[in-house]
């Protein structure tokens, strides 16, 4: 149906008036109904939308060193930075649950590996101390001799 | 010590590591980013090669991408670079999720190898850099599944037999209970082209090393074991040998070769290698199929041919190596 009012433009308004019992019935389009002063748009009938709203949204955490969010989280899968972990700990641990099965790191229970390369080191050094005694290099054995006594202690502190 | 040639091409074990006081790389100023790039930079020079991929070609990026020794993901991140050791053991990327992406390569299933060298090139790293690590959450990285230990440990496997008998969703299924996942190797997302599969650990953290790499180890030698089984039933059927003397013509003789038919009939060849049908050493297979990408071809051919000629320089490069 076209505009009562222009007759171009498809009706889309249907307006009735009523006054003191004489009831005139409109079929309008959304500019004329505007003209008219009838309507004014859906978008000032329902604005605003929501009236009174007092409650103020908590402000996210963020992580102190690097500003990240845990809804940033959510859409990066990534953290900002080694400190988020410390910020967020209390949520990463449950989540940890989720995705790893366990929250803890585990250390290993064998020597690390340096140790057992400065035993090795060690070995190759003595080795060469007899070599270069037996050659009576003596100035170069004492230089190896206290490459092994250093060595030897830094063992002991560990 | 099996190194399961007939299956496994690769090993490869990777470290997440981070520096610590610097954001994450994809949470980065361009000024930090450099800052960590010039440190590490530091730390390696003397006994490793450092490159910055700014200052590489497009067609030497564009194949370590193809040989899987760096991620695509690299190729777009802003101060990036690589660390490499004298024998092509080792391929850190720098600044790609992490500060830090160790990485170790073994030809075949060979874990401790990979292992002593990556915790070598670790341990030297960690004397100069100052790693971020947490007595509760381990070495700390930018993504949570890596967080703890930071390793994982992979295997590269090559099933054919398996994926004949349509015993590889089986196999998905078990694994997936097992703490292992598994997924294609070469072609788009899982798809996977010439049969090669990747299995590797899942879980990082709660768990020691030791026990990932235990892990992993068990369920390769549980794979290997089946699919050899799967190719001593197909060992005897004409269709397979006729599959695999098919593949060592067309191999031979084709003038252009795409890529996906290469990977398919270097598949059935491989296959047939480990068979004995055909005398062509899998290692020299494992090699090709390696260097079949387009732009690692280039690099080998020392030749930028254009994208037209790209089957043709394959299909020649196969027939001479073969």
């Amino acid at each position: 149906m076209k505009c009562s009012n222009c007759g171009k433009n498809n009706a889309t308004i249907s307006y009735q008036q009523n006054i003191n019992g004489e009831v005139m019935n409109l079929q309008l389009c959304e500019s004329c109904a505007h003209k008219l002063g009838i309507f004014n748009s859906l978008d000032d009938v329902f604005s605003p939308m929501i009236l009174d709203f007092d409650y103020v949204l908590p402000e996210e955490i963020k992580c102190k060193k690097c500003g990240y969010t845990l809804s940033k989280y959510k859409s990066t899968g990534m953290f900002g930075c080694d400190e988020c972990y410390n910020t967020f700990k209390k949520d990463i641990d449950s989540m940890l649950l989720r995705i790893q099965g366990k929250n803890r790191h585990v250390k290993e229970k064998e020597l690390p590996k340096e140790t057992t390369k400065e035993t090795d080191k060690l070995t190759k050094l003595r080795e060469e101390l007899k070599g270069l005694i037996e050659q009576e290099k003596f100035e170069d054995a004492a230089v190896v001799r206290d490459k092994i006594k250093k060595l030897e202690n830094k063992g002991k502190e560990k | 010590m099996d190194t399961f040639e007939d299956i496994v091409l690769t090993t490869r074990i990777r470290f997440a590591r981070n520096i610590k006081g610097y954001n994450f790389p994809h949470n980065m100023s361009n000024k930090m980013s450099k800052e960590v790039l010039e440190k590490i930079k530091e730390a390696t020079k003397s006994n490793y090669t450092f490159l910055e991929l700014n200052n590489m070609d497009e067609v030497t990026k564009k194949s370590l991408v193809e040989t899987h020794m760096i991620s695509k993901e690299l190729l777009d991140g802003e101060n990036t670079g690589i660390i490499l050791d004298e024998k092509n053991n080792i391929t850190t990327m720098v600044n790609e999720e992490d500060h830090l992406r160790i990485q170790a390569f073994e030809k075949g299933f060979n874990i401790k190898e990979a292992y002593d060298h990556i915790t070598t090139l670790d341990n030297a790293l960690s004397k100069v850099l100052d790693y971020a690590y947490d007595e509760d959450y381990g070495y700390i990285t930018a993504c949570p599944t890596c967080l703890g230990t930071g390793m994982r440990v992979s295997v590269m496997l090559h099933l054919p037999g398996l994926e004949k008998l349509k015993l590889i969703d089986k196999i998905f299924y078990e694994l997936s209970n097992l703490g292992v996942s598994i997924r294609g190797m070469y072609g788009e997302n899982t798809s996977s082209e010439g049969s090669i599969y990747q299995i590797s650990n899942q879980k990082t953290l709660g768990i020691s090393q030791k026990d990932i790499i235990e892990q992993v180890s068990q369920v390769t030698n549980y794979i290997v074991k089946q699919e050899r089984k799967a190719r001593e039933i197909l060992k005897n059927q004409i269709e397979e040998k006729d599959e695999v003397y098919r593949a060592y013509g067309i191999l031979q003789n084709a003038i252009l070769m795409p890529k996906k038919e290469a990977m398919q009939l270097l598949s059935s060849l491989r296959m047939g290698a480990s068979m004995d049908m055909i005398d062509v050493p899998i290692a020299k297979i494992d090699e090709i199929i390696e260097n079949i990408g387009k732009n690692t071809l280039r690099k080998k051919l020392k030749e930028h041919f254009p994208r037209e000629q790209e089957n043709i320089k394959r299909a020649e490069y196969i027939k001479q190596n073969i």
